[in-house]
């Protein structure tokens, strides 16, 4: 690459900003950079440039957003413009895929929210029985083809968890799980004008709102401010349960070797806007691999392609369990031979890559693999060369937390996921597990079957494992399988004691539980999450560390409750 | 007409991802559309419009650069109102007032809060085509691509708008710190 004497950049090329603000890639990247690393002006003025995108960043996240999202008022209209009604034509999207499992209306009207007068028929069912709930009525007057409808208003800001408007389809409210807001105190009562025309399905007093003519499969809106929530019928009713795994049972798991991180910029944004992330855009995988760690490679010399870099210590949230950090390093290539030439991005070192995790019940009552809700989505590859699910570029990392609940700790075995609900202790267990016990006062399994076990396997070190990873891959253009084993012993290290890096990850990991509401980390504050954070951040000024401290406090902000 | 499908997981995953999809991307919306209006009532009618296209699309067809998708339409959006209403009225002086209302956020010190609202002041001062890109830049967290997909303006372009910004915000604060002004 005799290019690099050519590039002679100034202070004010752009490429130069490009590159402060990572947005070069490839070659072109490699090329300033090197520029850049030779010449100490090049390298201030990066600086520079990092400086003031971090100001720019900064005060723009401070400008307040605009003033629909405060708190719904209730007061007089401003505006003559009519309040109309749209509705979305279902047979519109009925060929949609989205459209065979939903079909929504957005209403959107400039008046009062929760009127108790019978004028609200138009966002009522035609012919659907008056039904009081919760305090309002809701009339089923209206005349307009009801058909398949549920209202959906816009998110009001600060009325998180509080259930908002729906108004169900079909007459069949109790399906869609409609819960309809008590009405505020002051209710305005300035009319909203209703143009005269065809369809008005306003009942009195031009109350309510003009009926739309569909305008095809997107029609516009007009004059009509958006107020309450949008809330789908059920959604909010799952609550996200605990989901350790016997592991008497079922002691292998497995976690992707690749893992997204859009979830952390998803949640990053939301908080720069003073919102809280939605449970569902806050997975925790992808928020503990967006940092890097330092992970041992493979020494050259080794054959294995990868090696493990294992770590258990207690957790944070839950002092009686054992947090385990796997985090998996790819061999690194030799100088010059780091990149496929046209494609840039780092050679494949082994193919068909899979993880497993063997837990010792000897030693593990119980286990959950942190963040791996919907078992995790694989990072966009950006190499090109016949790349597949599976394969692993030169010096890729990955790391996996689980949480561990070891033997001889109590546990709750009706937290296990996919045990029932409403049943009791003894009718759970069922027949010849080992792990099965009567139970005592309060429901609560003991154990001592595992208990004796540990204790007899004291001396012996297989059982005196805790787990064992394996990696099993393919070498590329060898065809054979290869695996590795890294087995771990748990030395009982308390978590203050712990690496850095370890610590961080809890750090993130605990962010991720709060942001959630996870009931493993219930007695978690965001202010535990800082601490141990801050006491991990280590002497490294590493950038992405010191704007997650500065993510947990600005979500201390929002959510006070949680701080 | 067609029989009320009955509620399922499957449209509970998608009404939640459509309410997701509001509650993250509302206000930056509303805030990207009233800068371009000039006007915050129309800002929400073409922010409502936008939602509106975002429920009749497959999830799968934004998954993955849903934010992107939201503000290319929002920005189409606008431009067609505009010109609908023939009111190119972008980065109405008053408007800009209107957002950028003094507030001081929770907690923060008196001086950061002046420091930030000097910085708003200069982007501000901006021509509108560099802070439009500025701020998907910095406040919208979007990548060169991204905004030069949304905006329809090259890489390259994008590039050297917000090169140019920068390079003027940067004199501009090393000139203002070398007066002593805050």
């Amino acid at each position: 690459m005799s290019d690099f004497d050519q590039i002679k950049l100034n202070d004010d090329d752009p490429r130069l900003t490009a590159f402060a603000l990572d947005e070069l890639e490839g070659e072109e990247c490699a090329r300033i950079a090197a520029a850049v690393a030779a010449d100490p002006s090049l390298r201030a003025a990066v600086e520079e440039i990092r400086a003031t995108a971090s100001r720019l960043a900064i005060a723009l996240d401070g400008e307040p957003l605009p003033e629909p999202l405060r708190p719904v008022h209730i007061e007089p209209y401003r505006t003559v413009r009519p309040a109309r009604m749209f509705r979305f034509p279902y047979w519109a999207v009925a060929g949609l895929a989205a459209a065979a499992c939903f079909a929504f209306i957005l209403a959107l009207w400039d008046g009062p929210l929760f009127e108790t007068a019978p004028g609200r028929d138009a966002r009522k069912l035609a012919g659907a029985p008056k039904e009081e709930r919760n305090g309002l009525n809701v009339e089923g007057a209206g005349r307009h083809q009801a058909s398949n409808h549920i209202d959906i208003q816009f998110p009001r800001q600060d009325v998180a968890g509080e259930s908002q408007t729906l108004s169900a389809s079909s007459g069949t409210p109790e399906e869609w799980g409609v819960v309809v807001p008590n009405p505020p105190e002051t209710v305005s009562n300035a009319p909203i004008p209703a143009p005269a025309g065809p369809g008005i399905g306003a009942g009195t007093e031009g109350r309510l709102v003009a009926q739309e003519e569909s305008h095809g499969a997107t029609p516009g809106v007009e004059g009509a401010r958006a107020r309450s929530q949008l809330i789908p019928a059920g959604a909010d009713d799952r609550i996200a349960g605990s989901d350790f795994i016997a592991a008497g049972q079922n002691p292998r798991s497995t976690f992707p070797i690749h893992v997204d991180t859009a979830s952390y910029a998803r949640v990053r944004r939301s908080l720069l806007n003073g919102r809280r992330p939605l449970r569902d855009a806050v997975r925790i995988d992808e928020l503990v691999n967006y940092f890097t760690y330092d992970y041992a490679a493979p020494k050259p010399a080794d054959k294995a392609r990868f090696a493990a870099s294992l770590e258990a210590a207690s957790a944070p949230w839950a002092p009686s369990h054992r947090l385990v950090r796997i985090g998996l390093k790819a061999r690194e290539l030799p100088a010059g031979r780091d990149s496929t030439d046209h494609s840039g991005a780092p050679a494949i070192v082994a193919r068909e890559v899979s993880v497993q995790v063997e837990f010792n019940p000897a030693r593990v009552h119980a286990y959950r693999l942190i963040g791996c809700e919907d078992g995790g989505r694989r990072k966009e590859d950006a190499g090109g060369d016949r790349f597949n699910a599976g394969d692993v570029r030169a010096g890729h990392s990955v790391t996996a937390l689980y949480e561990v609940v070891p033997a001889g700790v109590e546990w709750k075995p009706e937290f296990a996921a996919g045990a029932p609900k409403y049943q009791t202790p003894a009718a759970r267990a069922p027949a010849g597990d080992p792990t099965a016990r009567s139970p005592g006062p309060g429901g609560v399994e003991r154990m001592s079957v595992n208990e004796s076990a540990s204790k007899a396997g004291v001396g012996d070190p297989v059982a005196g494992e805790l787990l064992t990873v394996t990696v099993r891959y393919k070498v590329p253009d060898a065809g054979a399988d290869s695996s590795i084993e890294f087995p771990l012993v748990d030395l009982g290290t308390a978590f203050a004691d712990a690496s850095n890096d370890f610590r961080f990850a809890a750090a993130v990991a605990g962010f991720g539980m709060v942001l959630r509401d996870s009931p493993d980390a219930a007695t978690t504050k965001l202010s535990d999450v800082l601490r141990w954070a801050r006491q991990a951040a280590g002497s490294a000024q590493d950038p992405r560390r010191g704007e997650f401290i500065s993510l947990v406090k600005r979500a201390g902000e929002i959510l006070p409750a949680q701080g | 007409m067609n029989p009320d499908p009955p509620p399922s997981d499957c449209s509970n995953e998608n009404a939640a991802f459509v309410r997701s999809a509001v509650e993250q991307f509302q206000a930056q919306l509303l805030r990207y559309a009233t800068r371009l209006l000039g006007d915050s009532d129309r800002a929400r009618d073409v922010v409502q419009d936008t939602f509106v296209r975002l429920v009749a699309q497959p999830h799968a067809a934004v998954d993955g650069h849903l934010a992107e998708w939201l503000f290319t339409v929002c920005r189409n959006r606008a431009f067609d109102v505009n010109r609908k209403e023939s009111r190119m009225k972008r980065f109405d002086e008053g408007a800009a007032e209107r957002v950028v209302a003094a507030e001081p956020r929770p907690g923060a010190g008196l001086e950061a809060e002046e420091a930030h609202v000097a910085v708003l002041r200069l982007i501000d001062h901006l021509p509108p085509n560099q802070q439009e890109v500025i701020r998907l830049k910095f406040q919208n967290g979007f990548s060169y691509k991204e905004i030069s997909r949304i905006t329809r303006l090259s890489v390259s372009n994008v590039g050297f708008l917000i090169h140019t910004a920068i390079k003027e915000l940067r004199s501009e604060w090393a000139s203002a710190e070398a007066r002593g002004v805050e």
